[in-house]
C-alpha cells in the first residue's frame, strides 16, 4: 500500500496560529475602509491600543501559571492616577512619577502572591478582593477627582509622536519591547520553563524541584508591575486619568481576558504566548478602528471569543478521553504491517 | 470533531471578514457620496483641511447663498417635539470678574459661588488662543460633521436625531460616534474622526478636564471643532471655536429658588449628583447648594451622594437618608428627572415621607409625570433638541463666515405643574 499524504489545511496549524490569522484578516478588511491605512490612523490605533496591551501581559502571564490576576486594571488606574498626582503636587520628574508609579504596582502584586502562595486563597478570589482595596486607595488618593496633566506636554507629544520613518507612536514601541522582553523572559529562563510547568502541572513541578511559591509570587509581581508601569506611562499619553477607567463600555479588562485567549493562551494554565497576545490585541485595536460601532466590536469580539472557548473546551475533552490509552493504536498496526 | 470546529472557526471568521469589509465598504462609499471634497484629502489631517476648504472656493458664492437661506428657513421652521423653536436665538452671559486664582478659590467652602467660578464660567485666557482655522466662507450646504457623543442614554438619542434632523435641513451630512460613556473610546474615537478628515467635528466631552486634550488634538489637525452640551475646562476654549449648551448653573440655581420658597427658607437639603467629574456633576449640585445657601442661609446641606443612575441605587441612598436624618430631610436635589427621580420619589412613598420637596434637571417623559402627579416639584427646562439645534446653528454660522459667538446657551425655564403642559409631550 503506497503511503501518500492527502493535500488539505493543516487545520492544528490554524489554530496555534489564529492570533496571526486574525490580525491578516482585520488588515485585509481594512483595504476596504477608507483612510485605514494612513500613517495617523495606524498611529492612533496602535498607541490609543497600548494601554490593554499592558494589561493583556500581565493577565497572560498568571494564566499560563494557572492563575488569574483581576487586578491588573485597577493597579494600571492607580498606577496612572499617582504618575500624575505625583507630578501635578510635587513637581517631580516624569522619570521619578514613573517609577514611584511603576513600584505601587510591585507591591500590589506582591500582596497578591502572598495571599495565593501563603494563606493559599483562590487567586480568583484573593485578586478580586485586591481589586477593591485598590479601588479604594484610588478613592482616597484622588477624592473621585480626575487628574490631567494640565499643560506639561512635552513627553504627552513625545508619547503620542512617532519615530522615525515608522507609523507608530514611541508609546506603542515601548509596549512592543516591553512585550518581546517579557517574551524572551518566558522563552530563555529557567523561570520562564518554571512558570509553565507550574501551570501545566504543579505535581510535575514538585517532582522536578521547582519554588512554585517563588515563582507564582514572581508572576504576580512581574504582572502587576508591568500593568503599572502601562497605566503610568498611558497616564501621560492620554493626558489624564480617572477612577472610573474601564467601568463604563467595554471593559479593558474583559478584552485583555479576550485577546489572551484569542491568543491561544490555555485558560486552564501551561500553555501560552505574550506575543500571541499582543497580535490579538493588536487585532482588536485594528478591529476597533474597522467598526466604528461599538456595538458591532463587542458581537464579533464576542463571536470569536465563543469559538477559541468552545474549541479550546473540547479540545481538553478530547485530550483527557484518551489519556493512558493508545489512540493511534490503528495506525502503529498499520506501519508495523508495511515493515 | 477537531476540524469541524476549526472548519467553524475559519467560516466565522470568513463571514465576520464579508459583514466587516461590507461595514467598511459602506462607511466609505457613503462618506465619499456625502464629501468629496473630503475625500481626495491627503495623508496628514492639517493637509486635508485646507484641501477641502480650497476645492470648495470655486463654486463658494452660490453655494454660500443658498446655504444662509437654508439656515435661515431651518431657524424659522423646525420645531421641537413640545413645539418650540429647535434652533432659537442663543442666550448670552456675562463672565463676572473671579475673586481669586483656581487654587485660591478652591480653598472656599463648598457653599461659597465664588468657589465654583472657573467650572460655572467659561473664563478663558484668550491670548492663549490656539491657530483656530479660518471660515471657508463658503457655506454649510454639501459639508460633512461628525458627531462624537458621550454616551448611549434616550437623552443622546433624542439629540443625534435632532442633530441630523437640523444638519438634513441645512444640507449637511453627518456620522455619528458613540463611546458608551468611555473615556479611552471617546479618546479613540476623535482620533478616528481627525482620521476621517470631515469639515468640523463637534463633540461633547465626557469629562471636563479631559477635553482639553481633545479638542487640541483636533485642532492641531486644522480641523475646526466644535463643543456641545457638557461644559469643558475653561482653557479648553483655546482649542474650541465655540461651545454651546444648557446654563446649566443658571437653570438649576432657577429651580433651587424655587424649593427654596416652598421649603419657606428652612429645613435640611440632601444632594443627588451626576456622574463625578462632568460639567453636570458641579452645576446639578453646587449650583443649587450655593444659591440655597446665599439666599436661604437657614438651610442646611445634609449630604452629597453620587449613586449614579440607577433607580434602584438611587432608592437606596434615599432611603439610607430618611432613615439617617428623619424630620431634619426636607428637601432632596437630584441631577436627573428620569431614573433618579423615580427612584426618589419610591424611596419617599415607601417611607410615607411625601412631604419631601425634590427637585431635578430636566426634562423627561417620567420627570413630566411625576411632575403632573405632584411627586416632582419642578424641574429646570433644558431642551434636548434645542441644543442640537444650536450646534448646528453654529456650525451653519461659521461655515456662512457670519460672527459666531464662542459661548452661546440655549433657552431655558423652570418647569412646575402650573406650566407643565407648554412642555409636553417631552423630547424623550
Amino acid at each position: 500500500m503506497k503511503n501518500e499524504k492527502k493535500p488539505g489545511l493543516n487545520l492544528n496549524f490554524i489554530n496555534t496560529n489564529r492570533s496571526y490569522f486574525f490580525l491578516l484578516l482585520i488588515l485585509f478588511c481594512g483595504l476596504f475602509a477608507k483612510n485605514f491605512f494612513s500613517a495617523y490612523n495606524i498611529c492612533a490605533v496602535t498607541g490609543n491600543g497600548s494601554l490593554v496591551i499592558y494589561l493583556g501581559l500581565g493577565f497572560t502571564l498568571c494564566l499560563i501559571a494557572g492563575h488569574m490576576d483581576l487586578t491588573v486594571m485597577y493597579v494600571s488606574t492607580f498606577a496612572s492616577l499617582l504618575c500624575l498626582g505625583l507630578r501635578a503636587s510635587s513637581g517631580l520628574p516624569w522619570a521619578v512619577c514613573i517609577l514611584l508609579a511603576t513600584l505601587s504596582g510591585t507591591l500590589v502584586g506582591l500582596v497578591n502572591g502572598i495571599l495565593v502562595t501563603k494563606f493559599k486563597i483562590h487567586s480568583f478570589i484573593a485578586t478580586l478582593g485586591m481589586q477593591f482595596v485598590v479601588k479604594g486607595a484610588m478613592y482616597i488618593y484622588t477624592g473621585g477627582a480626575e487628574l490631567s496633566i494640565g499643560r506639561d506636554y512635552a513627553l504627552n507629544e513625545a508619547l503620542n509622536g512617532t519615530v522615525g520613518p515608522l507609523p507608530v507612536s514611541l508609546f506603542f514601541l515601548i509596549t512592543t519591547a516591553v512585550t518581546f522582553l517579557l517574551m524572551a523572559v518566558l522563552r530563555y529562563t529557567a523561570f520562564g520553563r518554571n512558570l509553565c510547568m507550574i501551570g501545566g502541572s504543579l505535581e510535575t513541578a514538585w517532582l522536578a524541584g521547582v519554588n512554585s511559591s517563588l515563582v507564582t509570587t514572581m508572576t504576580f509581581i512581574i504582572s502587576s508591575t508591568i500593568c503599572a508601569f502601562g497605566g503610568a506611562l498611558n497616564g501621560i499619553y492620554s493626558g489624564s486619568a480617572s477612577i472610573t477607567m474601564g467601568e463604563k463600555g467595554i471593559s479593558p479588562l474583559m478584552i485583555a481576558l479576550t485577546a489572551a485567549i484569542i491568543g491561544g493562551t490555555s485558560i486552564y494554565g501551561g500553555k501560552g504566548s505574550v506575543v500571541w497576545t499582543w497580535v490579538a490585541l493588536v487585532a482588536i485595536a485594528f478591529l476597533k478602528s474597522l467598526c466604528k460601532k461599538t456595538e458591532l466590536q463587542v458581537l464579533v469580539i464576542a463571536a470569536i471569543l465563543i469559538v477559541c472557548i468552545f474549541y479550546e473546551t473540547l479540545a481538553k475533552y478530547h485530550r483527557d478521553r484518551v489519556v493512558g490509552t493508545r489512540p493511534n493504536l490503528r495506525l502503529e498496526y498499520l506501519n508495523e504491517s508495511r515493515k | 470533531m477537531k476540524k469541524y470546529l476549526a472548519l467553524a472557526l475559519a467560516v466565522l471568521m470568513l463571514l465576520s471578514a464579508v459583514s466587516l469589509a461590507g461595514c467598511a465598504a459602506g462607511t466609505a462609499s457613503s462618506a465619499a457620496a456625502s464629501a468629496p471634497a473630503a475625500s481626495s484629502a491627503a495623508a496628514s489631517a492639517p493637509a486635508a483641511a485646507s484641501a477641502s476648504a480650497s476645492s470648495a472656493a470655486p463654486a463658494a458664492g452660490g453655494n454660500l447663498e443658498e446655504s444662509t437661506k437654508l439656515l435661515a428657513d431651518a431657524i424659522a421652521n423646525l420645531k421641537t417635539t413640545d413645539n418650540h423653536q429647535m434652533m432659537a436665538d442663543p442666550v448670552l452671559f456675562d463672565v463676572p470678574q473671579a475673586t481669586g486664582t483656581a487654587d485660591e478659590l478652591a480653598k472656599l467652602p463648598d457653599t461659597d459661588s465664588n468657589k465654583w467660578h472657573y467650572y460655572e464660567y467659561l473664563d478663558w485666557d484668550k491670548s492663549a488662543d490656539a491657530n483656530l482655522p479660518a471660515s471657508p466662507a463658503d457655506g454649510q450646504k454639501g459639508k460633512h460633521i461628525i458627531l462624537i457623543v458621550h454616551g448611549a442614554h434616550a437623552w443622546t438619542t433624542c439629540y443625534t436625531d435632532a442633530f441630523k434632523a437640523a444638519c438634513d435641513a441645512v444640507g449637511m451630512t453627518c456620522d455619528v460616534y458613540d463611546p458608551n460613556w468611555d473615556q479611552s473610546t471617546q479618546d479613540g474615537y476623535v482620533d478616528q474622526a481627525i482620521n476621517e478628515h470631515p469639515d468640523a467635528i463637534v463633540l461633547i466631552p465626557i469629562s471636563a478636564d479631559h477635553a482639553e486634550q481633545q479638542f487640541k488634538k483636533i485642532t492641531d489637525a486644522g480641523i475646526p471643532a466644535f463643543c456641545s452640551n457638557t461644559t469643558p475646562q475653561a482653557s479648553a476654549m483655546n482649542y474650541i471655536l465655540a461651545y454651546t449648551g444648557p446654563n446649566d448653573w443658571y437653570q438649576m440655581r432657577l429651580a433651587a429658588d424655587k424649593l427654596g420658597d416652598k421649603l419657606g427658607g428652612k429645613g435640611g437639603v440632601a444632594y443627588i449628583t451626576h456622574n463625578v467629574g462632568g460639567s453636570p456633576y458641579y452645576a446639578r449640585c453646587y449650583g443649587p447648594m450655593t444659591e440655597l445657601a446665599a439666599k436661604y442661609p437657614d438651610i442646611q446641606h445634609l449630604d452629597v451622594q453620587s449613586p449614579g443612575f440607577e433607580a434602584s441605587a438611587v432608592k437606596q441612598v434615599v432611603s439610607d437618608w430618611i432613615t439617617k436624618y428623619g424630620d431634619k430631610l426636607n428637601g432632596i436635589v437630584l441631577a436627573d428627572d428620569s431614573d433618579q427621580a423615580i427612584g426618589a420619589v419610591e424611596a419617599c412613598k415607601a417611607a410615607g415621607r411625601q412631604d419631601i420637596v425634590i427637585m431635578a434637571a430636566g426634562i423627561s417623559k417620567q420627570g413630566a409625570e411625576l411632575i403632573q402627579s405632584g411627586d416632582l416639584m419642578c424641574a429646570s427646562y433644558q431642551s434636548c433638541q434645542g441644543d442640537a439645534g444650536l450646534a448646528v446653528r453654529t456650525v451653519s454660522e461659521y461655515f456662512c463666515n457670519q460672527e459666531i459667538p464662542r459661548v452661546s446657551y440655549i433657552a431655558t425655564d423652570v418647569i412646575t405643574a402650573d406650566n407643565v403642559d407648554s412642555f409636553t409631550p417631552c423630547q424623550w
